[in-house]
């Protein structure tokens, strides 16, 4: 008989304490929450003066071996193909050599590389290099990039303009 | 046998709780977009998704069927986690509903998690409660394509525990 009233009490005291949390009702719910492709790509834009500071004694131009400048890529691609890659273009202005450089990275999210440097074929056409790797976002200040501009002496003396441009166009695939 | 008949009794007291009461969930839409206006700053390359990001969602919430002085507490939860590291927030509009519905210790906002947490304190019957929804920590690498977002809510007599 006391054991059975003992029961009774931890039923009741149990009943008592669970009707403080008593579960009314309960509701499944979903939405979808869609996150659309993204491929936004930027490249600073810089301009390097390439006239010499210097003149020989005969009142020529000195001679200028190279000179380089180093834009910033960035970019913000979603991850949506399993192998993703960015189209690196350079056009060199006629007359000019060039040749871009570019240091592998390694941004924020995932690694990726840049295709390794490469040299302007010297008949002011397009350079195509990819660069394979991880798509994600890059940091807001930029991938260095740097193109590096050879002249001869005799290129030099043959600009015909002030201003030469050289175009980066990035294509994402 | 006296314990037996107490427990019945119980039972279906319990039983006749649990018909009574009613909870309707309504979302505005059922998809959400997320796109380069999302970015900060926005439509930038190298930028990512904004630490925090109001989402064009909503909900109204209805209880229905309880007494009019009866405490309550609305729990939210969500049964499959976001993708990454995302997380996401709801915030109950406390000027949706009549002051003399709000209850005591009724959580500003609630960061959803795997076990059910207090959402809105309650006091009777409440129509049209809006909650609002913000997306947080979503990331470019690790966020894409269509993400459904499963939350179970629960409608708990008495009111909701004081917050941390």
């Amino acid at each position: 008989m006391i054991r059975r009233l003992h029961i009774l009490k931890i039923a009741l005291l149990y009943c008592v304490n669970s009707s403080a949390q008593t579960l009314w009702s309960e509701q499944s719910t979903h939405f979808d929450l869609h996150f659309e492709p993204i491929a936004l790509i930027a490249v600073s834009e810089q301009e390097i003066q390439l006239s010499p500071g210097v003149n020989t004694t005969a009142g020529s131009p000195a001679f200028i071996d190279s000179i380089a400048t180093t834009f910033h890529l960035r970019y913000t691609i979603s991850p949506v193909k399993p192998n993703p890659q960015l189209v690196h273009s350079v056009s060199a202005p006629a007359g000019l050599s060039s040749r871009w450089l570019s240091a592998p990275f390694l941004p924020a999210s995932g690694t990726c590389t840049l295709a390794p440097s490469a040299t302007h074929n010297e008949t002011n056409q397009f350079l195509t290099t990819a660069i394979y790797g991880h798509s994600g976002t890059a940091p807001q200040n930029g991938i260095p990039v740097t193109v590096q501009i050879s002249l001869s002496q005799s290129e030099y003396q043959n600009l015909d303009a002030h201003l030469h441009l050289f175009n980066l166009t990035y294509q994402c695939l | 046998m006296l314990v037996r008949i107490l427990l019945v009794l119980l039972y279906v007291l319990i039983s006749s709780i649990l018909r009574s009461q009613s909870l309707s969930i309504d979302y505005i839409g059922s998809r959400v977009e997320i796109n380069e206006t999302h970015l900060q700053p926005p439509q930038t390359a190298g930028a990512d998704y904004a630490a925090s990001i109001p989402l064009n969602q909503g909900a109204f919430v209805s209880v229905q069927g309880v007494r009019p002085r009866s405490n309550w507490c609305l729990l939210a939860y969500h049964t499959e986690p976001l993708q990454g590291s995302a997380t996401l927030k709801i915030t109950p509009d406390l000027a949706s509903v009549p002051q003399e519905n709000i209850g005591t210790n009724t959580p500003t906002q609630l960061l959803l998690q795997g076990q059910p947490q207090p959402l809105f304190s309650g006091t009777g019957p409440v129509d049209q409660l809006f909650l609002s929804f913000t997306l947080e920590h979503a990331h470019v690498s690790q966020n894409v394509n269509t993400s459904p977002v499963y939350i179970q809510y629960q409608l708990q007599e008495g009111g909701c525990p004081p917050g941390p």
